[in-house]
Order: structure tokens, then C-alpha cells, then sequence
């Protein structure tokens, strides 16, 4: 009888442990979800590469606690499709995922990540994602948040430009997620300042009159103009104020239009001395100004992103590339595992200083019950401008400027 | 408002000749668009799924008046937020008595008020139901040539299925012209319905029902350890007992 007993103790033991998650042994599976086609695929693609090169720097270092990692992928060209994309990672072995470049994809992942109890890492939108219960638990942000390239922008040309005198400032965004954060931040720093706002003035991307938003805007007769647009509504309303005869002290935009190539080349001339609050890319870091490991991570890989995709990195592939490596090198070594409550529990103890990720930023993930739970505090944003025609600069903070300011 | 729906048209024809035609000729799919930093494609839904509820415009129904005599422009339309674009070749309504012009209405439509769509297939998107009817007698115009149709959707489509009646549905040919956009032949007045693979509901599994399964796996070995004991001692035959006892005796 006590033979049969323990015989049958064994054999229920061991069906018990049969069922460990097969994410406990052999390689260690992570997930990208980009939107890698469609309208928003041209920097999908480039910040996938980055979370891809990620993967394989921490590969050729031996892995995460012995374990390779292996990445899978899954398109979400839309909001809508974000849900069937992340059910196809989780297919794959994922529990963790990277994503997803734009704010709106951002939002719906977010909710579907929640709602799959999967851990899903932002390492582009900077857009507000208010899904309850998901910040600090299965979302986090390694962007700087939207809100924050709104409070840098203001902060830039009050400090730098016109320290000590008081600006109208005139706030313009694209209506939607990305560009009401944006802005917001924008908004809450003119406040914090004891500015004066002249008028917020949104609009809909896709019913877009930039003279009507020109014409408002020049009649709150603002002494500078913060504009959070996307590429053509960004050129469109760009032309529209210079045209209305608007005289500005200052202009500045942000990610998505004025700190992008295209919209340098769109305006040439007409585009110099304005600036843009967003992340840097590759080719504008000063390496000499990140900590070692950093830097050994930018010289490792600016050159095999360019003999490989042949181009240069650009901001989101950067993002992409110092998101995941915060993740995939950092924190998960301390996590060891991709499940969920291992890899939260990590994100609360995991500090990389500023400079200590090839973009410049560090790991600081705020906690549980904070306002901002999930984002990361340590997000690093540059100043740029456009110094000559076509030419762009990190102008501010000067630890990462490769040029004066020209205007 | 033909000339423009006319110029619409004509730019969205050429777009499905030119995929179509890539296709054919280099044997890859291939997507001749140019990608820019812009906002994500909003979808209008006419019943949205709950997480894209807010903000959600719904479409309305548009109609396009096309001439019927022999050097009129072709047939061709779109819906008001051009989601559903249509084109018929030129003599593909046929001229009738009484009416020197025809009507085509566009009107978007709930999937799931339809019928039901064939097996691991879900829609995408709207339906549409195409209406084509000549202006003066309003009798139906029947269509003698297929067109083509490129519709919106908001995940990446499959495939475009068709129905007369909005019953039963059957596959026409198509061609996945982008991640957000699918092209397709045109029989006929009735319903078209692009359908994917995967449905399409924000809600997803949800936590609590991702634990069922290993708490009841849990239960059910703790339960297997706790009763197995049991079961076997009361299989236990009493020759057995009995045979223990005396041989414990005999000790």
C-alpha cells in the first residue's frame, strides 16, 4: 500500500511540475508589436530594428542569466489591431512585450496587455495612456512622456532664450492622444511659470484648415507658439503662420514634425531657427557625454545599424535600441523571467542613471500609486534646432548640444 | 460633385491597376503607397467595439448620380469618408427607357445585423451595402460588367466577401492592397464585407479568465493527492486485510 501511495505521489508531483511554464527553461521569450506597415510602418520598422539589436547586443554577452533571448514579432499597422497582434506574441511564448511607436497603437496595446495580465514596455508614443490599473503593473513607458516634451519646450525658451521675460504663448496640437499630451505639458508649464497663454488652439488632423488655425492663433497675438503636429499638418500650419505675417519670438514643435528630417527638407530656409522638443538620434548623441556603458552601447551599435539597414539611426530606432536594452540588460537580470509579477517587482528596484542608456537616458520607473506609475523619470529629451537649411542640432542640455544656438 | 466623385474614381482605379498590375507582373504583393509621419488612420465605425466607442464618427449614407448615355463617365463612388470606393467599367449599366441617369447609394451597414459569415472568418470593418437604381423610374439598374471595389478596414484584411441579400455570403476575388486597405471584384448591387481571420474585440481574454485554468489544474491535483490514499485503501479487498492480519500473526 505505501509503495502504491508514494508511487502515485510521484506521478501527480511530477504532472504538477510538468506544467511550469516552458518560459522557465531554454531561451527567453520577448515580443516586439510595431505598426510595420501601413502610414505609421517608416518608424515601426526603425524602432523594431533598435528592440532587434537590443536583443542580439544581450545575446552576445551571454544572455539574460544564461538564457538567450528570442524575439518575436507581430505587425499593428492600427489601434484596432494592436489586440489580435499581442494574442499572436502571447502564441509565440511572449510575456513580454515591446511596443509600439505611435500613441494610439500605445493605448489600445496597453488595454489589451492589461487585460491579458502581459507586461508591455512603451519605447516611442509619448502620448497619455489612461488605462486604469495598467500603469506600474503591465504597462510602462521608457519614452519621455508627452507631457514632459511640452514642459521642456516651454522650459527651453523661457530659461534659455528670454530668461526673466514674461511670454504669451500660443499652444497648437493635433487633437488626439499624442498631441493633447503634448500640449497639456506645454499648458501646465506656461501655468507653472506664471505665464500667459494666448489660446490653445487644436484641431483634427484629418479636417485640417491651417489657415482658419493660422488666423485664430494671430489674433491672441501670442509673443511664441508651441506646436505639437504630426509631419504635413506641422509644414501646413508652419507656412500658414509665416504667411499670415504672425511676428513670433519664438517657435518650437515637437516629435513627429519639427525635429524631423522631412520637415526640414520641406521648408529649407524657412524652417531655420526653429526648434523641436523630442528624443535624439544616434547621429546627434554626444557620446562623450554618457556614462561607459552607454557609450560602449552607441559605438556598438550605430555602426552595425548602418552597415545592416544601410542608413543612420534614427530617433525611434535609437529609442527603440535604449528601451529595450534598459529592459533586456537591466532590469531582467534582476527579474529572471518575463512573468509579469517577477518583471514588476524588478521595475521597482532597477536605477540606471542618466547617461547609462546610448540615448541618454537612464531607468527610473515610477511606482505604484504615483501619478505617473509605469514612466520612466529618467526619459532624456534634447533641444533641437534647425541651424542651417536642412541641418538640424541638439542645441540643449549642453551636455548633449553639437552646436550653439544659431537663431 | 461627379466631376469630383468621377476624379476619385479615377484615382482610386488607377491605384487597384497599378497593385493589381505590380502584382501580376513581378509575382509579389506589393503596396505602391508612400508612408509619412502622420496621424494613425481613424476608422469610422457604424457599431464600434467598446474601446474605440469614444470619439467614434459614424459613417452615413451617400449617394452619386452617373450618367447613362454612351459618353458618360463610367459608374463610380465613395462613401462619404471614402472607406468604401467603387468603380463599374463604362457600359456596365445598361441605358433605360425613361431615365437619362443613374443613382448609386452607398450605406454603411452593422456586420452583425447581417447574415452570418462563413467559417474563421470575421468582419472587418463595416459592412456596405451598394444600391444602384436608375433616377427617374427608381427601378434597380442590374450591373452587366463587374467593377471593383477597394474597401478601409481597420485591421488587416483577408479577403472581401459579397452577398445579394445580406443572408449569405460568398468570396470574390481580392487583393490586399495595404495593411489598411482591401481591393475586390464588384458583381453586383448588394452587401460587401471585408472579413479577417482574427475577430476583432479590444476586450480580450481577460485576467481573471487566464487563471481559471491553472487554479482549476491546482484543485485538481491537490483533490488527486488528498482522494487517491483514499480510493486505494478502499480498494483494499478484505482477502487482503485478512491475509495481513494472519500474517501478521504469524510474525
Amino acid at each position: 500500500m505505501r509503495r502504491r501511495f508514494t508511487v502515485a505521489v510521484v506521478l501527480l508531483a511530477a504532472l504538477a511540475t510538468s506544467c511550469a511554464r516552458a518560459d522557465d527553461h531554454g531561451p527567453m521569450t520577448v515580443g516586439a508589436l510595431y505598426p510595420t506597415t501601413g502610414t505609421l510602418g517608416v518608424a515601426g520598422v526603425e524602432e523594431q530594428r533598435g528592440v532587434q539589436l537590443a536583443v542580439e547586443l544581450v545575446n552576445s554577452n551571454g544572455g539574460v542569466d544564461g538564457r538567450r533571448l528570442r524575439l518575436v514579432t507581430a505587425d499593428s499597422p492600427t489601434p484596432e489591431s494592436a489586440r489580435t497582434a499581442l494574442a499572436r506574441l502571447v502564441g509565440k511564448g511572449a510575456r513580454l512585450v515591446f511596443g509600439s511607436q505611435s500613441s494610439a497603437v500605445s493605448a489600445a496595446t496597453a488595454v489589451a496587455a492589461r487585460n491579458q495580465s502581459l507586461t508591455f514596455f512603451e519605447t516611442g508614443a509619448v502620448g497619455t495612456v489612461a488605462v486604469p490599473g495598467a500603469g506600474g503593473r503591465t504597462f510602462f513607458r521608457l519614452a519621455p512622456m508627452g507631457a514632459n516634451l511640452g514642459r521642456a519646450g516651454i522650459g527651453f525658451v523661457s530659461d534659455q532664450l528670454y530668461p526673466g521675460r514674461p511670454l504669451r504663448w500660443a499652444v497648437a496640437y493635433a487633437d488626439d492622444l499624442y498631441g493633447t499630451a503634448v500640449a497639456d505639458g506645454a499648458v501646465a508649464e506656461v501655468a507653472r511659470r506664471g505665464g500667459a497663454l494666448a489660446g490653445k488652439f487644436a484641431y483634427d488632423t484629418h479636417h485640417f484648415d491651417p489657415q482658419a488655425v493660422a488666423a485664430a492663433i494671430a489674433a491672441s497675438k501670442p509673443d511664441a507658439m508651441f506646436v505639437s503636429a504630426y509631419l504635413d499638418d506641422g509644414v501646413a500650419l508652419r507656412r500658414a503662420t509665416a504667411a499670415s505675417g504672425m511676428k513670433l519670438l519664438a517657435e518650437i514643435g515637437t516629435s513627429s514634425s519639427y525635429c524631423h528630417p522631412a520637415f526640414g527638407r520641406a521648408l529649407g530656409a524657412e524652417a531655420v531657427g526653429l526648434f523641436a522638443s523630442d528624443k535624439p538620434d544616434a547621429a546627434d548623441v554626444r557620446a562623450d557625454a554618457l556614462a561607459p556603458e552607454g557609450r560602449a552601447a552607441l559605438e556598438w551599435v550605430i555602426p552595425r545599424y548602418k552597415s545592416r539597414y544601410h542608413e543612420d539611426m534614427s530617433a525611434p530606432a535609437l529609442s527603440g535600441f535604449s528601451g529595450a536594452l534598459g529592459v533586456l540588460a537591466h532590469l531582467l537580470p534582476v527579474a529572471r523571467s518575463t512573468s509579469p509579477p517577477r518583471v514588476r517587482a524588478a521595475a521597482a528596484k532597477v536605477r540606471l542613471g542618466e547617461g547609462s542608456l546610448p540615448n541618454g537616458s537612464g531607468l527610473a520607473l515610477a511606482p505604484l500609486g504615483a501619478a505617473d506609475a509605469g514612466d520612466n523619470r529618467a526619459a532624456t529629451s534634447v533641444i533641437w534646432e534647425w541651424v542651417a537649411p536642412g541641418v538640424r542640432a541638439v542645441v540643449w542640455p549642453q551636455a548633449y548640444a553639437t552646436s550653439q544656438i544659431v537663431r | 460633385m461627379r466631376r469630383l466623385a468621377a476624379a476619385g474614381a479615377a484615382v482610386a482605379l488607377a491605384y487597384v491597376g497599378a497593385v493589381l498590375a505590380t502584382a501580376h507582373f513581378t509575382n509579389r504583393t506589393v503596396r505602391p503607397l508612400f508612408d509619412a509621419v502622420g496621424p494613425p488612420p481613424v476608422y469610422r465605425w457604424v457599431k464600434p467595439p467598446p474601446d474605440f466607442a469614444a470619439g467614434n464618427i459614424k459613417p452615413k449614407s451617400t449617394e452619386v448620380v452617373f450618367g447613362l448615355a454612351p459618353d458618360a463617365l463610367p459608374p463610380a463612388g465613395a462613401s462619404e469618408d471614402s472607406q468604401f470606393v467603387f468603380n463599374l467599367p463604362k457600359g456596365s449599366i445598361a441605358p433605360h427607357e425613361g431615365d437619362g441617369q443613374g443613382v448609386a447609394r452607398v450605406e454603411p451597414a452593422d456586420p452583425d445585423s447581417l447574415g452570418a459569415l462563413p467559417a474563421k472568418q470575421f468582419a472587418d470593418g463595416n459592412a456596405y451595402k451598394l444600391t444602384l437604381r436608375y433616377e427617374t423610374t427608381a427601378t434597380p439598374a442590374p450591373v452587366t460588367l463587374p467593377g471593383s471595389v477597394l474597401l478601409t478596414v481597420p485591421v488587416p484584411a483577408e479577403g472581401i466577401v459579397y452577398s445579394e441579400d445580406g443572408k449569405t455570403w460568398r468570396a470574390v476575388k481580392s487583393q490586399h492592397a495595404s495593411a489598411t486597405a482591401v481591393g475586390g471584384e464588384l458583381p453586383g448591387a448588394g452587401y460587401y464585407l471585408a472579413v479577417t481571420p482574427d475577430v476583432i474585440s479590444p476586450s480580450g481574454n481577460s485576467g481573471a479568465g487566464r487563471l481559471l485554468l491553472p487554479i482549476g489544474f491546482t484543485v485538481f491535483v491537490a483533490a488527486g493527492l488528498v482522494i487517491t490514499p483514499l480510493l486505494l485503501r478502499r480498494g483494499r479487498t478484505p482477502k487482503t486485510r485478512q491475509a495481513r492480519r494472519q500474517a501478521a500473526r504469524g510474525r
